[in-house]
């Protein structure tokens, strides 16, 4: 038998192989902008730069652990170790071909970062983990190819737009205006943290990807894009699983050989 | 402008400037609520009101961040109707019909008669005839709506505040529905179409029901644990003066029990304990009977998609705008999960288009065996249909804003469809759950947080014959254990229900008895038409029962 | 029972190899004598707040929270004479002497581990005898040893048996079963599932493997109790009770090691279907035009088995790396994701297992009900879903958090805990569960 490799998501049209690029661990996600660790904690919300990371518990060195085998082989993430607050960012994604999907946030989130809590709706994907190690994680999540500063927007409430059509310049909605098109400077600038507290001074995360560049990076099937039912392997996948979920549950016994 | 034809078309464009398949539009510049009539109706009284009581009450401008409104705040078209409204007037607590409808369902009794014949037969040796069951008739329309019948210096019920409260009978034998007072009788005949009315009679045959409507005004104090026992109560006393029985002797005992118990059929059943409610409460109404209660069967049985978008109606508003949104939760929540089902003719074009793919490739309703090859078929291609139709029109993915929005009215779109093909609705809702599966993999979305929990758990479930797990779906509801939890579901199980046996022109989905007693013209909400009902509703034009206006000062 | 071919090897928590080639018949709940223990201690063992007792009489605050009857009070010292009250306990409930009859003092006094005879529950259909008879035995030891008097009798009924019956259950009594009333079971069989994943972690002292076994064993029994572990389905049941709960073949065990220090959820899931290549149970079936490779099964309740394994696995790296509870449903929907994205095979229990984590993930993030994963059970509404997969994980995921929650299962296990975890086979269940299965191995 051939050796096994992964190989994360099937399909064979440009938003699949998206979606498996961003799947696979071992891709190195595009940087695309710099925002700066505290212009970063500032649009969270959690803490002010600089201020020590409030906790939850204590360190674990200090209260000790039960008798686990478990809890003996398997390390604490840095942030569980301090007994940080299990703190969040969350993301809401445009149906105009924004790079990834909620979806593909989950997975993609689960198969590259150790101890986080991820949750899809719709309009949004809450990101909850130990706050140092959150940090971490978002910076990777903000600085990145698969963030848009137009068509992904960085909201811990009211998140209302993901289906929205875009406004005049080309932005996705927010009822709460967190960020800004700056004209002078072709950016979009957060003026409002993450729920919506207004900030000190406006923060750029960056221009716009144009959307002849998002229709090459989006991970979304769209029928003036690609469409989904010409993924006929990845429609075929699907109704895959489900006829084999229904037989299943009529007699797992037969299934077999398919 | 799209040259292309579409159900949902003409209210997209009533309802945004721009033209429906038009990308950018402009935010922020609307005066937030100030552009709805309601709210500014709703500023007025809360300012007035929060002046009286001297506590603070409605105020949007406490709206985290920004108040709502930044948008534009849409108009909602009644599909099947040219009545637009604002997405407030469908809150059910905003909606008269609504709650009417509800209490319709809530309100109903159905008992059989012939084992309170018997007993007045064999044990007493009373006669009983057309003409005494005449006479029970007229004393019961006196005593169910609170008219004392045997006991001296009663308390009795204003005949006003109840006079939606009465009794009425059916039957399968059209000799003794001949015999019965017409102002006392469902008639199938006439209330029915032929062949639905020949069906109707074989089943029922000779027996004699009594179908008692409790008032409205019970239903509003009391719950539907009341209705059995309500019923119960006045049958016996109607009994006793009927047939000049000694008020209370041991036979009494035995009405008591065929009424209360053996030969009733209520609506809902119980539900356990972490949820627990009464018997007539929406928790424990089977989809089969919702399909039942609605009418449109009868008034347009050519047209089973018709028929099954108001059952869809109906279902949205019982079970996910008063039993999920309210029984389950409370609040503002849950309007939108249910009225995306019933507005804009946004699903109507889903389900006209999976019933003409499923006519023209497979001959018409009904005519072909459940298969997987058909499910996947079917399924497949509306669910595509679906999906595609909200990314070509951007006002239509605007106006389902809403993943959950979108994952119903397209599931329910393929799984009316594959009801009409079929015939059987457990592969009808298989169907939906495939659809449910593509969608979320198409769009790398779905719904709200819990969503398709029911939907994951649901091809496994479908066909499964365990415990908890199998029943076929005409007889599950919010109880069926995967179902208890999540809104935005149980609106198109009612049409995929309908649909299978609409298709099949069957005269009932799952209990006939429900079918016939819900065929009363003097019910308060019409059966026949809810959509258009919730529209009056929505526009105020709906007079309900139960107002207290003879018991309350003027105002 | 069928004759099944399958055998695994038993390994104890911490991974180490106990025996090889058990047939996986002798872990049958209907076979199996350690497990037949554990669900008769369930059953047998009741804990006894004397404490609290004491205080409601005292006090007169009796029936729940905030109900302080006024001017009612009877001072007795039940903590004082814990060990008189234990003995005399004993004598009441005992059917023979010497009979398997137990009353442990703990804590000084405050708490009584009491066990009451086989016999009693045998005599009758009810599970909660228990419960009864040590309500009732108490109160006649209080009345009778305390010299309480007519008019104080019905004070000692509240302080010992709550509010009942005005309720159905024992609001604000002191005498707590693992087991709830029959009034509060979703259904027919599901009063093994009405088992908080706090009382879970408390019993094992926060040992995540034998709570991931006394979970199992609790939740995979009940699935027998209801009639789904029959025919076609009782392999499937045995097998997820074998790989997921007991450890067998070391999966669990294995997959968490191959991971502890470094690995995530998406590593998890790739160990497990290596495993389930390299051991035979999946291999390729076809290659599509992209180049993915759909891989099939001969036996899909063994492929079953392994990825309730993984799940398991996924679990206590994620949760493990975390020390947090909260990520459990995460794990429960996007396990199976990945793996069915990985193999084009259902994930484990066929999508209720991923449902089941929908629901979850909704009903401890959000406004609607629930709470933190500890309060949940098999017989809760939102996680009742799947058939004896998902409970085992998240009692595994309480044992492994280090305090993020305010409702702690301390808070939540309170009395119960706490005093079972004294009852040895409830604390290590594995430890006997396996030596039980090797002795039986030749008879099934």
């Amino acid at each position: 038998m051939p050796e096994y490799k992964p190989q994360y998501y099937p399909g064979n049209t440009l938003p699949s192989k998206n979606r498996k690029k961003y799947l696979d661990p071992t891709y190195k996600l595009q940087k695309l902008r710099t925002i700066s660790d505290d212009d970063l904690i500032r649009i969270m919300g959690h803490r002010v730069p600089g201020e020590a990371y409030k906790s939850t518990h204590p360190p674990l060195e200090e209260t000790g652990e039960p008798a686990c085998p478990i809890r003996e082989i398997v390390t604490p993430t840095p942030g569980a170790k301090a007994g940080d607050r299990i703190r969040y960012i969350q993301f809401t994604d445009s149906v105009y071909f924004a790079p990834v999907t909620p979806y593909v946030r989950a997975w993609m989130y689960h198969t590259r970062y150790r101890g986080v809590d991820v949750g899809v709706l719709s309009g949004r994907v809450p990101l909850e983990a130990r706050e140092r190690d959150l940090e971490k994680v978002a910076k990777e999540l903000v600085e990145t190819e698969i963030f848009d500063s137009a068509r992904c927007g960085i909201r811990g409430a009211t998140v209302h737009g993901h289906a929205l059509r875009l406004d005049e310049n080309g932005l996705m909605f927010d009822a709460q205006r967190r960020y800004m098109f700056n004209k002078k400077t072709g950016e979009v600038d957060y003026v409002k943290d993450q729920i919506g507290v207004p900030l000190d001074k406006p923060i750029s995360v960056g221009k716009p990807i144009p959307e002849t560049e998002l229709r090459k990076r989006t991970s979304e099937f769209r029928v003036d894009g690609n469409a989904f039912r010409d993924d006929k392997e990845l429609v075929s996948f699907i109704e895959r699983i489900h006829r084999l979920r229904t037989i299943a549950g009529f007699d797992p016994e037969k299934v077999k050989g398919v | 402008m799209s040259k292309e034809k579409r159900m949902f078309l003409e209210a997209l464009r009533r309802k945004f400037k721009e033209a429906p398949e038009e990308k950018y539009t402009k935010f922020y510049i609307y005066g937030a609520w100030r552009q709805s009539k309601r709210k500014r109706e709703f500023m007025e009284y809360s300012k007035k009101i929060a002046k009286q009581r001297n506590i603070p009450m409605y105020n949007p401008e406490l709206h985290l961040g920004a108040p709502l409104g930044q948008r534009v705040l849409m108009a909602y078209r009644m599909s099947g109707t040219d009545i637009y409204c604002e997405a407030d007037d469908l809150h059910f607590i905003n909606n008269a019909s609504m709650q009417q409808m509800w209490h319709d369902i809530r309100r109903t009794i159905i008992s059989g008669l012939d084992a309170a014949h018997t007993v007045l037969q064999k044990r007493l040796g009373k006669e009983v005839t057309p003409e005494t069951v005449n006479g029970y008739l007229e004393i019961l329309e006196h005593a169910l709506p609170g008219g004392a019948v045997v006991q001296e210096h009663m308390a009795e019920i204003n005949p006003e505040l109840v006079k939606d409260c009465y009794v009425k009978v059916f039957t399968g034998d059209d000799e003794l529905a001949d015999e019965i007072d017409p102002r006392f009788l469902i008639d199938v005949n006439k209330q029915f179409p032929e062949d639905q009315a020949k069906q109707l009679k074989e089943v029922v045959g000779k027996k004699l029901y009594q179908v008692c409507r409790m008032p409205t005004a019970t239903s509003m104090s009391c719950d539907g644990g009341t209705m059995a026992r309500w019923a119960a109560m006045q049958i016996s006393m109607s009994m006793i003066d009927a047939y000049k029985l000694m008020a209370g002797e041991a036979a009494v005992g035995e009405f008591a029990f065929a009424a209360k118990h053996a030969e009733v059929i209520e609506m809902g059943t119980l539900t356990p304990w972490r949820r627990a409610r009464g018997p007539n409460e929406p928790g424990g109404i089977p989809l089969g009977y919702c399909a039942d209660m609605c009418q449109a069967s009868r008034v347009k049985p050519n047209d089973p998609v018709w028929v099954a978008l108001e059952a869809i109606s109906m279902g949205a508003v019982l079970y996910d705008q008063f039993w999920f949104g309210s029984y389950m939760s409370g609040g503002v929540g849950f309007t939108q999960y249910a009225s995306c089902t019933y507005t804009d003719d946004i699903l109507d074009d889903f389900c006209y288009y999976g019933a003409d793919y499923v006519k023209k490739k497979y001959g018409g309703f009904g005519k072909t065996k459940p298969s997987w090859d058909v499910i996947k078929d079917v399924a497949t291609e509306v669910s595509l249909y679906g999906l595609e139709q909200y990314e070509k029109y951007p006002a239509c993915m605007e106006s389902h804003f809403g993943g959950s929005q979108r994952a119903a009215c397209v599931a329910a779109g393929a799984g009316v469809a594959v009801s009409l093909a079929t015939g059987n609705s457990t592969a009808g809702i298989n169907g939906w759950y495939l659809s449910q599966l593509l969608h979320k993999e198409e769009m790398g979305r779905l719904g709200f947080y819990g969503y398709d929990q029911q939907d994951q758990c649901g091809s496994a479930n479908s066909f499964s014959w365990r415990s908890d797990e199998g029943l076929p779906f005409n007889l599950r509801g919010v109880n069926y254990p995967n179902y208890a939890l999540n809104v935005g579901h149980q609106s198109a199980y009612a049409g995929i229900v309908s649909a299978a046996h609409g298709g099949r022109n069957d005269a009932w989905t799952t209990n006939p008895l429900i079918k016939i007693a819900f065929a009363d013209k003097n019910l308060v909400f019409d059966f026949t038409h809810p959509r258009l009902c919730f529209g009056k509703g929505a526009l105020r034009e709906f007079m309900p029962a139960g107002e207290r206006t003879v018991i309350i000062p003027t105002h | 029972m069928k004759k099944y071919k399958d055998v695994v090897d038993l390994h104890d928590d911490h991974g180490r190899l106990v025996a090889s080639g058990i047939p996986i018949a002798a872990l049958s709940p209907l076979l199996n004598p350690a497990i037949q223990k554990i669900v008769s201690f369930v059953k047998q063992c009741v804990a006894v707040n004397l404490q609290g007792v004491q205080t409601s009489l005292a006090t007169g605050e009796v029936g729940g929270k905030w109900s302080m009857l006024r001017g009612r009070s009877t001072k007795v010292d039940l903590v004082g004479n814990a060990e008189a009250v234990a003995k005399d306990l004993k004598e009441t409930l005992q059917v023979k002497p010497k009979d398997d009859t137990e009353v442990k003092v703990l804590k000084d006094g405050k708490y009584l581990l009491v066990t009451v005879p086989a016999a009693r529950l045998n005599a009758g259909v009810e599970y909660t005898t228990s419960a009864t008879a040590v309500a009732a035995g108490l109160c006649h030891v209080i009345i009778d040893k305390f010299n309480v008097d007519m008019w104080d009798s019905d004070l000692v009924h509240a302080a010992v048996w709550g509010r009942y019956p005005q309720t159905m259950d024992m609001l604000g009594g002191n005498v707590v079963s693992l087991l709830s009333v029959p009034q509060q079971n979703e259904g027919m069989g599901y009063a093994l599932r009405n088992v908080l994943a706090a009382h879970i972690a408390m019993i094992t002292r926060k040992n995540s493997m034998n709570a991931a076994a006394l979970s199992s064993i609790l939740e995979q029994t009940a699935h027998w109790e209801m009639g789904d572990a029959m025919g076609n389905f009782e392999r499937f049941h045995l097998l997820g009770l074998a790989y997921q709960g007991l450890n067998a073949d070391n999966v669990v065990y294995d997959i968490v090691k191959e991971n502890a220090k470094t690995g995530n959820l998406g590593d998890c899931v790739r160990s497990t279907v290596k495993r389930a290549i390299d051991d035979g149970v999946i291999k390729p079936l076809e290659k599509t035009k992209s180049g993915y490779t759909i891989y099939t099964t001969n036996d899909l309740n063994k492929w079953n088995a392994y990825a309730a394994a993984g799940l398991m696995a996924g679990t206590m790296i994620t949760c493990g790396a975390a020390r947090a509870m909260q990520h459990t449903p995460s794990v429960f929907i996007y396990f199976n994701d990945l793996l069915e994205r990985e193999t084009g095979l259902p994930g484990v229990d066929f999508g209720r297992v991923a449902g089941t984590g929908v629901e979850m993930a909704f009903f401890s993030h959000s406004i609607y009900g629930g709470g933190n994963p500890a309060v949940f059970n098999g017989n809760h509404i939102v996680t009742r879903h799947s058939k004896g997969f998902c409970i085992p994980c998240v009692a595994a995921a309480v044992a492994l958090d280090a305090g993020t929650t305010i409702y702690t299962p301390e808070k939540l296990s309170g009395v119960v805990g706490e005093v079972l975890s004294e009852v040895p086979e409830l604390r290590e269940p594995l430890k006997y569960v396996n030596e039980a299965a090797v002795k039986i191995k030749g008879e099934v």
